[in-house]
């Protein structure tokens, strides 16, 4: 541990980004609510509070998982994402916490309206939680009960769809905990990000216990269509933004006898934007600003974010994951940041762009 | 590290494009069809939840 806290740096932005994100999940709960009691009542059915509200979290957790697995690829397609990119971490932290409802309900001691001398309407205010109403309140402890009541392993319409559901919000958990940058500096970025890799798997655990929990039991083929609608976009979304990573990385530049490596014409260098080449198995962002050319290594310092795929403001290039700065020519960040990234000698001959190797260490402003 | 991440991702993600839609057809294919609990009720309004077999041979629950 070599790294002190830093208290989050809130900002007028994040404010806004937290609002908008708590007023979306609190409208979907109480729609969701609202109109499951509706659709009940009209049928003539009694509904369970805890029921409902335990599908409504549920629901809302899930949904915002897919939300937020999408804005990474998404980002790769159009920049309008980089916004919903630079406190993607919110919402993951949303997930977990909708999960954690989800399972453990929500309990207080008076509900709001009652002082107001207010009959409490159908939208739950505090509810028992998936733990102990699968458990069916009964005598077992809740949690004895979730990990040895259900051995049918074998059977789908059965399968213990539960653990899959714990497997799930443990992943969420792990996210959540190590989500504040105090991990992210101390764990340093990759191991950081191969550890919140996991989420795939997470999400994985989650679509299983979906689908081997509600879908066996609600018929409905529209809540089937919409979760295998969810599943395929995903996978679509990474596949594709997979793809033309995979396509750089496939098209390695070799340098010649002396060093340099030929990039083409500067004319095949859009104006103004960043262009990613794969160079002795590391990518380099190449960016032109009129006739000077830079290159500088494309992995942001603070989540190895593709700095090519930045804006370039001021003469400075801005991670589209969270805005880290970096000087074109020197790789610096603007003081009083310290981060820096190498940078590569360029030279134009006869009208092409040619990177020379090594790289320039990289040097604090 | 950065190269073997990706490559990491890569065959995770390979993994689960794979797995996932297979499972979520079986899955899909083989559920039990539990009649919805009125005739006005929508299909979402199950008759019940599960039917387990040691409770139903203990004579239900």
């Amino acid at each position: 541990m070599g790294h002190g806290y830093v208290a989050v740096q809130w900002t007028r932005r994040k404010f806004i980004y937290d609002a908008i994100l708590l007023a979306a999940v609190s409208a979907y709960l109480v729609l969701f609510m609202a109109i499951s009691h509706g659709l009940a009542s009209e049928a003539n059915i009694p509904l369970e509070t805890d029921g409902v509200a335990i599908r409504a979290y549920g629901s809302a957790a899930y949904i915002l998982l897919h939300l937020t697995l999408s804005i990474g690829p998404l980002a790769r397609f159009h920049p309008f994402f980089h916004t919903l990119l630079f406190n993607r971490r919110h919402m993951g932290v949303m997930v977990f916490v909708l999960g954690f409802v989800h399972v453990n309900g929500w309990r207080l001691p008076r509900e709001p309206w009652s002082w107001f001398g207010q009959k409490a309407p159908q939208l739950p205010w505090s509810f028992h939680g998936a733990l102990n109403w699968y458990n069916d309140f009964g005598d077992r402890q809740p949690l004895l009960s979730l990990f040895t009541g259900n051995r049918h392993f074998a059977d789908v319409s059965l399968f213990p769809f539960e653990l899959l559901g714990v497997v799930g919000l443990a992943v969420l958990f792990v996210m959540a905990a190590t989500s504040h940058d105090f991990w992210l500096t101390n764990l340093t970025a990759p191991v950081w990000k191969a550890i919140h890799m996991a989420v795939y798997l997470g999400y994985a655990a989650l679509v299983g216990h979906v689908l081997l929990g509600a879908l066996q039991s609600n018929q409905s083929p529209w809540l089937a269509a919409l979760v295998l609608a969810g599943l395929f976009w995903l996978l679509f979304i990474h596949v594709i933004s997979g793809w033309r990573e995979w396509v750089i990385d496939a098209h390695p530049l070799k340098p010649d006898a002396s060093g340099w490596v030929d990039l083409g014409p500067i004319d095949a260098i859009p104006d103004g934007q960043g262009k990613v080449v794969a160079l002795a198995g590391e990518r380099i962002a190449v960016f032109r600003q009129g006739a000077e050319v830079y290159a500088l290594s494309n992995v942001c310092q603070h989540q190895n974010g593709p700095l090519g795929e930045g804006r370039v403001v001021n003469g400075c290039v801005v991670c589209p994951w969270h805005g880290y700065e970096y000087r074109l020519e020197t790789g610096a960040s603007p003081p009083p940041f310290t981060e820096c990234v190498p940078t590569f000698k360029v030279e134009l001959h006869q009208g092409r762009v040619r990177i020379g190797l090594p790289p320039r260490p990289a040097k604090p402003a | 590290m950065i190269t073997s991440r990706r490559v990491a991702h890569r065959w995770l993600m390979g993994v689960l494009v794979l797995i996932l839609p297979a499972l979520s057809m079986v899955a899909l294919a083989l559920r039990p069809r539990i009649p919805a609990v009125g005739e006005a009720a929508e299909p979402l309004f199950a008759a019940q939840q599960r039917v387990w077999p040691e409770h139903t041979a203990a004579g239900g629950r």
